[in-house]
């Protein structure tokens, strides 16, 4: 003890000359002023202001194994609320490190495994939360906007769909490290595994191939074998299938139920009524023997569609499953046995728009909550909640429910800025925002960005042309390949009129506007840690050289000069050859590339001799260089 | 108790390092301000990196660290670019901040204004009340420890509840800077692999060594001993081969024989040992 004293004198000197040293700071207020903490709150999304309210956003719905509780992820207030399903009330609430996308319970309750992202910071990881007191005991870092956690049935591995990865991680949970990535087609978005952990089904949201290959124009359901890997399948959808979010296993494990949208993309879009833009489906797998039982359309009739369907829950005793259509503010309470005796049929359903028209098969019920993209299933009763509104709504799950039997608040509910409410407004698909109900901006621009189909739109836009982003679009006039339309308020309003066939409003049109002026570039999965890496700042140094003619037609920052020019595939229906220069920021994402999409090899794309000649001047490192600069935009 | 002994000998030697090198970091320099919520949830880091006038800002969720402002000071005007992403796909944010009628504006390009508009900052002492069209939505308070110096910021609501906190720390990714006490100012730079740069503003002409020590303390290399002449020079700082084997050395600079710059450098890449 006496040497410890000795020694006391020491320590409080080095102690008292680190204070006085280090913390004597007459800039400190200069450095880090009001300005940079609000600057860098704001860049965070953290920062609440009265022009800016901080939304909830709920976007996952989890019951406790003990079925008295709900776990809801609220997305933009970077949040998880626990909600006491006795008293109906939010009992707690967890703050995030940032935005939670998915959450899945251990079979205790005593873990909550929640994928945190954001378009900020999209390099995601899992994050073990104790379930009793919200505190964060671990991040596992997985891959590029992680969502759909799923545990496996002994609770040893989690997976986790890295959405822009491609790709599933496989995470230890003892070890609290990721062990292997399963690569699967494009943008996983959600997945579910089977009982006995041999096949881990995964919803593949975009089609991978060429736009003009219109029998390949589909999504794919990888039915992954977690034992070997060589028998994994991906079994085609109907064609033009996207959008493919929403899925569930029927209780007995021989099915797995999947929501997407069929794009009826060969006929030309000049009436919206009977699906002949888009069916809103889900199709039901035979996971046991890896094949498509059917595919059905789960509209009501010829005259009334179910827009945008997404989440999708079964009842413990197999009796019914459950689907939230977000576009409509619908919830369809289905028979789950007829449903599948109707589909196990040799005709292929997926445009045949009354198979659920019967009310004894399918219950429509409609949800107050605006954009309801979640359903979860408690007992007999229902649950999902509204993406624009604070509140979660309890329903009976029958045949005859025809309004919610309760109402749990999760907050008071905020007035919508204008960005809010033409976020509401494009993702919304019932009758007042299209004839029928049959569709939303959302159906062909997947959270604003191109479904990978080729359209061909009403008057004045001759043949099929790709589906395009509106990232940047107020910035970017004229719009569409043949810049029919002269700005991005003009494309809007046409798109109200023709393609949702609804009378355009300026109470609408002006907060889409305002939406799409507010939309960022989501940084590349090419980055590393939101850097370039050594190779794409040498292609960065090729780009702006005189090496290359890129930065010609696609000069920063909008990496496009506004300018029509003359198309890599000349499209004889139409009166000019040149199209629109569009920016390549993103373009990692908006495959397969050219107006009519005819590639999905981006090396293809820069080669091509009537796009570019960079080429032939460069090495092949100079110009595997230059492609990782660009697709890192 | 031998084991007593000789764990406080290694914390002598360990505190003795420390003394050393928090006495050569400048008086007055924060490098990293680290972000948390109320629930002390880490949310990210930021460091700066100070050049006269100007310092630019990196933020960081430990996954990213990515360059997110370029701020420069204008006698009581402070204007920020931001980055929103990185600086290759950026659609800048202009924040000016004036400090003397304490009011920020945000705009960009595109209009795309992260705040919502035009923010007021009330200063009272240590304390600031921010407003945004005539609504408090914020206090905040710059606190202090027991010397009186600050070392954290709180981010409370308008009713006190903490929604944020900052905490000041001094050491990050920021380059290193030292300004010495009388008056003369050394900043090292890191230029590429073993290539560093050397600014160095003096008082009065002196003599300069720059030599390369082992972590024992072994002076390892010379790099350079002359005279610099007064007022601001630069110097490049080469570690050529066979001068040293890969490692982590100490970068020392002595003026008029005082050491005043002791610097952890990596050393790569280079043949031979010593």
């Amino acid at each position: 003890m006496k040497t410890v004293n000795k020694n006391m004198p020491m320590v409080i000197t080095v102690i008292a000359s680190f204070c006085g040293f280090t913390l004597a700071q007459d800039n400190i207020k200069s450095l880090l002023s009001p300005g940079v903490i609000f600057e860098t709150l704001a860049l965070n999304k953290d920062l609440e202001t009265p022009a800016k309210p901080k939304y909830l956003s709920p976007t996952d719905l989890v019951p406790s194994p003990d079925k008295t509780k709900l776990y809801v992820a609220e997305q933009t207030s970077k949040t998880i609320a626990v909600v006491n399903l006795t008293d109906k009330s939010v009992e707690k609430r967890f703050q995030m490190p940032n935005e939670p996308s998915g959450i899945a319970v251990s079979k205790d309750g005593a873990k909550l495994y929640v994928t945190i992202t954001s378009e900020r910071w999209p390099e995601g990881y899992v994050c073990v939360v104790d379930a009793s007191s919200g505190k964060i005991e671990k991040r596992i870092k997985v891959g590029h906007s992680p969502r759909c956690p799923v545990l496996s049935p002994n609770g040893e591995r989690l997976y986790v769909c890295n959405q822009y990865n491609d790709d599933i991680s496989v995470v230890n949970i003892a070890s609290g490290k990721e062990d292997k990535k399963i690569k699967v087609v494009r943008e996983p978005y959600s997945a579910r595994v089977t009982s006995d952990e041999k096949i881990l089904v995964v919803a593949n949201s975009l089609p991978l191939c060429n736009s003009t290959d219109t029998a390949e124009a589909h999504c794919k359901i990888s039915l992954v074998d977690l034992n070997d890997n060589s028998k994994t399948v991906h079994l085609g959808l109907t064609q033009g299938s996207h959008s493919v979010f929403g899925m569930a296993i029927t209780p007995d494990g021989k099915y797995a139920l999947i929501t997407h949208l069929v794009a009826m993309f060969n006929l030309p879009a000049t009436q919206i009524t009977g699906g002949w833009v888009h069916t809103n489906n889900l199709c039901i797998v035979d996971i046991e023997n890896k094949k498509l039982v059917n595919d059905i359309s789960v509209d009501h009739y010829d005259k009334i569609g179910m827009s945008n369907p997404w989440g999708v829950e079964c009842t413990e005793d197999g009796k019914y499953c459950v689907i939230a259509h977000a576009g409509a503010n619908m919830l369809s309470i289905v028979d789950l046995p007829q449903m599948i005796k109707l589909a196990d049929v040799q005709e292929w359903l997926a445009h045949k728009i009354n198979l659920l028209y019967p009310s004894t098969i399918r219950n429509r019920v409609p949800v107050v909550g605006l954009n309801p993209r979640v359903v979860a299933i408690i007992n007999n009763k229902a649950y999902t909640a509204g993406y624009f509104t604070n509140t979660i709504e309890e329903f009976d799950i029958n045949l005859q429910t025809s309004k919610s039997t309760a109402t749990i608040s999760l907050a008071p509910e905020q007035t919508f800025t204008t960005e809010r409410k033409g976020e509401y407004h494009f993702y919304n698909g019932d009758e007042y925002h299209c004839q029928g109900a049959w569709q939303s901006c959302h159906s062909c621009h997947p959270f604003t960005r191109p479904d990978a189909l080729d359209w061909m739109l009403a008057a004045g836009v001759t043949m099929q042309k790709n589906a395009k982003s509106m990232l940047h679009c107020p910035y970017t006039p004229p719009m569409n390949w043949a810049a029919k339309r002269n700005d991005y308020r003009e494309s809007i309003r046409y798109g109200i009129l023709q393609e949702l066939g609804m009378e355009p409003q300026d109470s609408i049109e002006t907060p889409i506007g305002e939406f799409f002026k507010r939309l960022k570039a989501l940084p590349s999965p090419y980055l590393v840690k939101g850097r370039l890496t050594e190779n794409a700042k040498k292609g960065r140094d090729i780009y702006y050289s005189d090496k290359t003619d890129c930065k010609g037609c696609h000069p920063a920052p909008l990496f496009t000069n506004l300018q029509m020019h003359t198309s890599i595939v000349p499209d004889q229906w139409d009166g000019s050859p040149n199209f629109d220069t569009p920016t390549i920021i993103e373009s990692w994402r908006t495959g397969p590339w050219d107006h009519i999409g005819t590639t999905t090899d981006y090396e293809t794309l820069l080669k091509n001799r009537l796009h570019s000649n960079c080429a032939k001047k460069l090495t092949d490192d100079e110009f595997k260089a230059l492609m990782e600069y660009s697709l890192s935009l | 108790m031998s084991i007593l002994v000789n764990t406080c000998r290694k914390r002598k030697i360990v505190f003795g390092i420390l003394f050393s090198f928090f006495s050569l970091v400048s008086a007055g320099e924060v490098k990293r301000a680290d972000f948390f919520d109320a629930s002390d949830n880490h949310l990210m880091f930021i460091t700066f990196a100070e050049d006269g006038n100007s310092y630019e800002v990196f933020m960081s969720d430990s996954t990213f660290v990515r360059k997110v402002a370029l701020v420069k000071k204008d006698g009581k005007n402070e204007k920020a670019v931001s980055y929103n992403f990185n600086e290759d796909t950026s659609f800048v944010t202009t924040f000016s901040y004036n400090s003397t009628n304490t009011e920020m504006s945000v705009r960009d390009e595109f209009r795309n204004d992260q705040l919502g508009g035009k923010v007021n900052f009330k200063e009272a002492g240590d304390s600031y009340e921010v407003s945004q069209s005539g609504n408090v939505f914020n206090k905040m308070n710059y606190e202090k420890n027991g010397s009186g110096d600050y070392n954290r910021i709180n981010v409370t609501d308008n009713s006190g509840k903490l929604q944020y906190y900052v905490k000041l720390g001094t050491t990050g990714i920021a380059r290193l800077k030292s300004v010495l006490k009388n008056g003369n100012a050394a900043v090292l730079h890191s230029k590429g692999p073993n290539c560093f740069e050397l600014k160095l503003r003096l008082q009065e002409s002196a003599h300069i060594n720059c030599d390369i020590f082992s972590l024992s303390g072994r002076n390892v290399a010379k790099l350079f001993s002359k005279d610099v002449a007064a007022g601001s020079s630069r110097e490049m700082v080469r570690v050529a081969n066979g001068d040293v084997a890969n490692g982590v050395y100490l970068l020392s600079l002595a003026i008029n024989g005082k050491k005043v710059l002791n610097e952890k450098v990596l050393i790569q890449g280079v043949k031979g040992g010593f």
